[in-house]
């Protein structure tokens, strides 16, 4: 009864978020679900989009009646920047085919630009992408033209460009790197520093080198044997555990 | 197959770093099992391995298959994968016994030395050995199970990549934990009997059918995204996770049902030795007074993967129980083993090289490499391509990007030279068309000298090191192409002279910039000209290897190999290994930069800490690549602006010179007398001054390394694709119609901008480390104690820290291309 009781909360929860729910998939998060015609089309986008970093665009193609996958349609994807944001030009340079780029600017007005999808650019082969390169932030607009026996629809949806992270903050895995190996070099020293300070008396020297160095230079399975050595500066080192006292 | 089912089975997503994770772990450990595997094939036997590649194999195909395409689509897909890294790839992986292996493909010395300490560390200890009891690996299991299962959780790994890499890491890790005490991989050692593991993976299937029947069960959506996403191959959501809920239950529950099963029918079975717990027979046999230490179980293990019949006796007096439990718990001895405890047979003197890597041992290349002619060829190859730069530059348009003089010296044979620096070794020198004509320099037949005693160190190679960067930057060499030809031109007519007057490799030892250039880079190759077996230089009387004979000349540099040490002033003509008449030198494969670390009497060179020169070059090496940098920054350009706008001059020159001059002179010698005289006095050793400046100015190298790979690397991946089209313009024009070359469309390196922050930083990270664990060696070389070593390390240490800080810092700025292809880049 308890259980049904959590599953209705469950329930009620479930109902008064779905409308704010913000799906994901496989092309990160889904801008948009439309039914239009003879489509039901799905786009994704990876769910953080900055500028001047490829971004994923992809496009799943439904038939509106019986929501099969559709390969064979022609996906085009235009987009359009922010009506208040310039286009600033980048160097003319080309790239694989698929990946959209800013066109130079022209006379101070916005430019948008298109590009086709491919299923052969997206990791799910069901779907249509685009690796495509925003090059300011806000509120940009995709139109994506769906076109499949001799049908054609369009669909619209937003793309919030957001400013980029500072680089910094961007490059702090490779940063903490360094501090963390020092530490760990530092505790490596100290320890071999320290299995280097033992001392066993009244027990031959090559043995007394040996055993040093057998604790200094070997790699022991210790922790795994749940064997205990005590360790002790000056005193002998005695023998603890199950095995290690019947030995003994 | 239809054309739905092909794509599915197409969408593979392969993740590099994860890929060539697995891939060097796979590496490591068959490293390790096939050195094991010699020693102890029982313990290791081939189906070990099989077992650990497959649970890595399960792992790489749980997260690159289309299991992980569709896994936000699809809750069922998303549970086969979970499934797959937490029932199949854990158990398979700890099979493969893989502490061991792993542990015994790292090198021998990091293992001994990096890994070693920690490993008798009692924390490290009691942490494994918490970690590892079969309770606390129960209770991970279930929190990571529940967690990750909420629908919050879920929802958050399904919405960030991240996350989601994250979640599957969690997976892994604990069920890694739960299947330990089940499997029991060797050399642990259970901490519960065996007769208890049926009722643990009972309990754990309690779990997993409690949650399977929320899932197949509810009548409700468990996961929104599930809910709003597409719905594919005419599945309903709640039908969706109903079948998730089965393939958790059904296949979840038989991965622990069917070894309990099989544990406990062995468990009762009598006459199957694994049933017994081995703590029981270690009992009997310990319980036995006629028994001697050396039946204990652990010692007949220690038998069995030791070479020798010989019994081990041990005495309680000896710590007689630590050394049988270091000593059977650890395979990895040899050498300790031969010679202190005498218990393997005697390692015989091998007569074959000494194991390492020899680039000139490798079919084919080694041949090729070896043959004087190779070396010609590529000198001409690369005079050719000299003639052309020289004749674009002199001929052609005088657009930097646009023109070879402009392109091809300063972005791509900088970053090549640089990358074979780092990757290999000094093979410019080895091709270098400057001294393609020495022979033809000496039959001038011109009075041939020693190259002047006054000049014999490196003091001229750093001032013209100096004047050259400082003309680089004085008269924009970069951007003007027929400067840059002139500067070539120059370069062989003196290369020419000097070949013709002076004896030996004059120019290339004490003259050539690039040369001293490359000289200090090559102190962190990986690769190095050096004798195979120095027992056979002992005898050899005739030293040709420096001498030469009739059929090939010796070492130009004066390099005698037996005594030869590290890269220094070394061409890699590799005269001297067509001169062995004993085959004995190699290009052999060296721990980079540890060469610095000795301070040995090397040939030619006599011993770093007495060679000031050798120290001023290295920090003019190090300084002159963050400020070569620095100066291409947008602050920096910004500050020579305004110093020369507030001194009233007409152009920024005259500052970029003297700030240069303070960046590549100054600073280096200031910070470098500081740092000697604080860590000196610091830690009060009796070291003099010039010996704590000449070894540690030294141990800068990899990080000035770094930053010339990372900048250069920049121009490169920016400039990538002027090349083609700036080639096929200058050889329409230099040739007409008589070469005609296609068009190609150009592009760029596949590298966003933050891939290249990322790699520079890497780069930065790897020298800076390199650096100060040079320094330390150093240090500790001098002052044993702890205490002392670090005060004597502490100020180099900061020298080095700021330099790496002042790296991270240019490599962020947005940079002023002057002439090279544009990029906008972030602010």
């Amino acid at each position: 009864m308890k259980r049904i009781g959590y599953i209705k909360a469950f329930q009620v929860f479930v109902l008064f978020g779905v409308s704010q729910t913000v799906a994901h998939a496989d092309g990160g998060i889904m801008r948009l679900r439309h039914v239009q015609g003879p489509f039901v089309i799905t786009i994704f986008t990876t769910p953080e989009i900055v500028p001047h970093r490829a971004v994923d665009v992809s496009v799943l193609v439904q038939r509106r009646d019986s929501n099969d996958v559709i390969l064979d349609a022609s996906v085009d994807l235009l987009l359009t920047p922010p009506p208040t944001a310039a286009v600033k030009p980048t160097d003319p340079i080309c790239g694989p085919s698929g990946v959209g780029f800013l066109s130079p600017e022209s006379a101070g007005h916005d430019a948008p630009f298109s590009t086709p999808a491919a299923r052969a650019q997206s990791s799910n082969k069901l779907m249509y992408a685009a690796a495509i390169e925003f090059g300011r932030p806000g509120d940009w607009t995709l139109d994506a033209t769906v076109k499949s026996n001799g049908a054609s629809e369009r669909f619209s949806c937003r793309i919030p460009v957001v400013p980029p992270p500072r680089q910094l903050a961007g490059l702090w895995p490779y940063l903490a790197f360094p501090p963390f190996a020092i530490i760990a070099f530092a505790l490596n020293q100290w320890l071999a520093h320290g299995l280097n300070r033992q001392r066993l008396p009244g027990v031959a020297t090559h043995t007394v080198l040996a055993s040093a160095q057998l604790q200094r230079s070997l790699p022991v399975v210790l922790p795994l044997l749940g064997e205990r050595v005590g360790v002790g500066t000056g005193a002998p080192v005695r023998p603890q555990g199950f095995i290690a006292r019947r030995l003994a | 197959m239809s054309s739905v089912s092909q794509a599915i089975l197409s969408s593979w997503s392969f993740d590099p770093k994860i890929t060539l994770g697995i891939v060097a772990v796979i590496i490591l450990y068959l490293r390790g099992w096939r050195i094991l595997h010699r020693t102890s094939p029982a313990r290791f036997p081939g189906w070990r391995a099989l077992a650990f590649l497959a649970g890595l194999g399960t792992v790489w195909l749980a997260i690159a298959s289309p299991l992980d395409a569709f896994s936000g689509l699809l809750l069922s897909a998303h549970m086969v994968q979970h499934l797959l890294l937490m029932s199949v790839a854990p158990p398979l992986i700890l099979l493969g016994a893989p502490f061991l292996p792993l542990l015994r493909g790292l090198p021998r010395k990091f293992a001994r030395d990096g890994v070693g300490p920690f490993l008798t560390w009692p924390a490290l200890r009691l942490v494994g050995t918490t970690l590892t009891h079969p309770l606390n690996c129960w209770l991970i299991m279930a929190v990571t199970l529940f967690v990750w299962h909420v629908p919050a959780a879920f929802d958050l790994a399904l919405r960030s990549p991240a996350w989601h890499k994250f979640e599957h890491a969690c997976f892994l890790g604990a069920w890694l934990l739960f299947w330990w005490p089940v499997v029991r991989p060797f050399p642990s050692r259970p901490q519960w009997p065996l007769w208890s593991v049926p009722f643990y993976l009972l309990a754990a299937d309690l779990l997993n059918t409690t949650l399977s029947a929320i899932l197949t069960f509810s009548d409700h959506v468990l996961y929104p995204t599930y809910l709003a996403a597409p719905r594919l191959f005419g599945t309903t959501v709640l039908g969706d996770q109903s079948c998730a809920g089965l393939i958790m239950w059904v296949p979840g529950s038989l991965v622990y049902l069917v070894p309990a099963a099989l544990i406990a029918i062995k468990y009762l079975s009598s006459s199957n030795p694994l049933v017994r717990p081995q703590m029981v027979r270690l009992k009997r046999a310990l319980k036995s007074p006629s028994l001697p230490v050396r039946n204990s179980l652990l010692a007949r293990v220690f038998r069995k993967l030791s070479v020798s019949d010989r019994s081990v006796s041990l005495t309680p007096r000896f710590s007689g129980v630590t050394g049988t439990v270091l000593t059977s718990a650890t395979v990895s001895i040899s050498t300790v083993f031969r010679t202190q405890w005498k218990l393997l047979p005697p390692k015989t003197a091998s007569a074959t090289p000494t194991g390492h890597f020899d680039l000139l041992s490798l079919p084919l290349l080694g041949p090729f490499l070896r043959t004087q002619s190779t070396r010609r060829v590529m000198q001409g190859v690369l005079f050719i391509i000299a003639l052309a730069v020289i004749a674009d530059g002199l001929f052609g348009p005088q657009a930097s990007s646009a023109n070879l003089a402009g392109v091809l010296p300063w972005t791509y044979w900088r970053a090549f030279v640089v990358i074979a620096l780092l990757a290999a070794g000094n093979f410019f020198c080895m091709a270098c068309p400057f001294t393609l004509f020495r022979k033809l320099g000496r039959r001038l037949g011109l009075p041939q000298r020693a190259w002047p005693r006054a000049l014999r160190s490196k003091w001229f190679g750093i001032a013209l090191l100096v004047l050259f960067f400082w003309a680089y930057e004085a008269f924009s060499l970069w951007d003007r192409p027929i400067w840059t030809a002139w500067l070539i031109i120059n370069y062989f007519l003196i290369a020419l002279a000097i070949d013709a007057f002076f004896s030996g490799a004059s120019f290339c030892k004490y003259v050539c910039p690039i040369g001293q250039f490359q000289f200090v880079a090559s102190l962190v190759s990986p690769l190095e000209v050096k004798v195979r077996q120095p027992a056979v230089c002992a005898d050899c009387k005739t030293h040709d290897c420096l001498r030469g004979n009739a059929l090939q000349s010796g070492c130009e540099t004066d390099l005698y190999l037996p005594r030869k040490s590290g890269n220094l002033d070394c061409t890699f003509c590799l005269d001297c290994v067509r001169a062995c008449p004993h085959d004995n030198i190699g290009l052999m494969a060296v721990a980079p930069g540890m060469d610095l670390v000795r301070d040995s009497q090397r040939s030619s060179i006599g011993r770093f800490s007495r060679r000031l020169d050798i120290a001023g070059l290295a920090l003019v090496f190090v300084f002159a690549a963050f400020a070569n940098a620095a100066f291409m920054t947008a602050p920096v350009v910004a500050l020579t602006r305004k110093l020369a706008a507030h001194f009233g001059l007409a152009s920024s020159q005259p500052v970029t010179s003297i700030l240069l001059f303070m960046a590549l002179l100054v600073v280096p010698a200031t910070v470098s007398l500081v740092a000697a005289y604080a860590s000196r006095a610091a830690s009060r050793e009796p070291i003099t001054i010039r010996e704590l400046f000449c070894r540690f100015a030294l141990v800068l190298v990899p990080l000035g390394a770094a930053m010339w790979a990372g900048h250069f690397l920049m121009h490169l991946f920016v400039g990538w694709g002027s090349g083609w089209a700036t080639v096929r313009r200058a050889a329409t024009s230099l040739a007409g119609h008589f070469l005609t070359l296609p068009s190609r469309e150009s592009s760029t390196l596949p590298i966003g901008i933050d891939n290249l922050h990322a790699l520079q930083t890497i780069l930065l990270d790897a020298g800076l480390l390199l650096a100060l664990y040079l320094a330390w060696r150093i240090c500790v070389s001098y002052a044993p104690r702890m205490r002392d070593a670090v005060k004597l390390f502490a100020p180099w240490a900061g020298v080095a820290m700021v330099l790496y800080a002042i790296g991270v810092w240019i490599i962020l700025q947005p940079m002023e291309m002057r002439g090279l292809a544009a990029l906008i880049l972030p602010t």
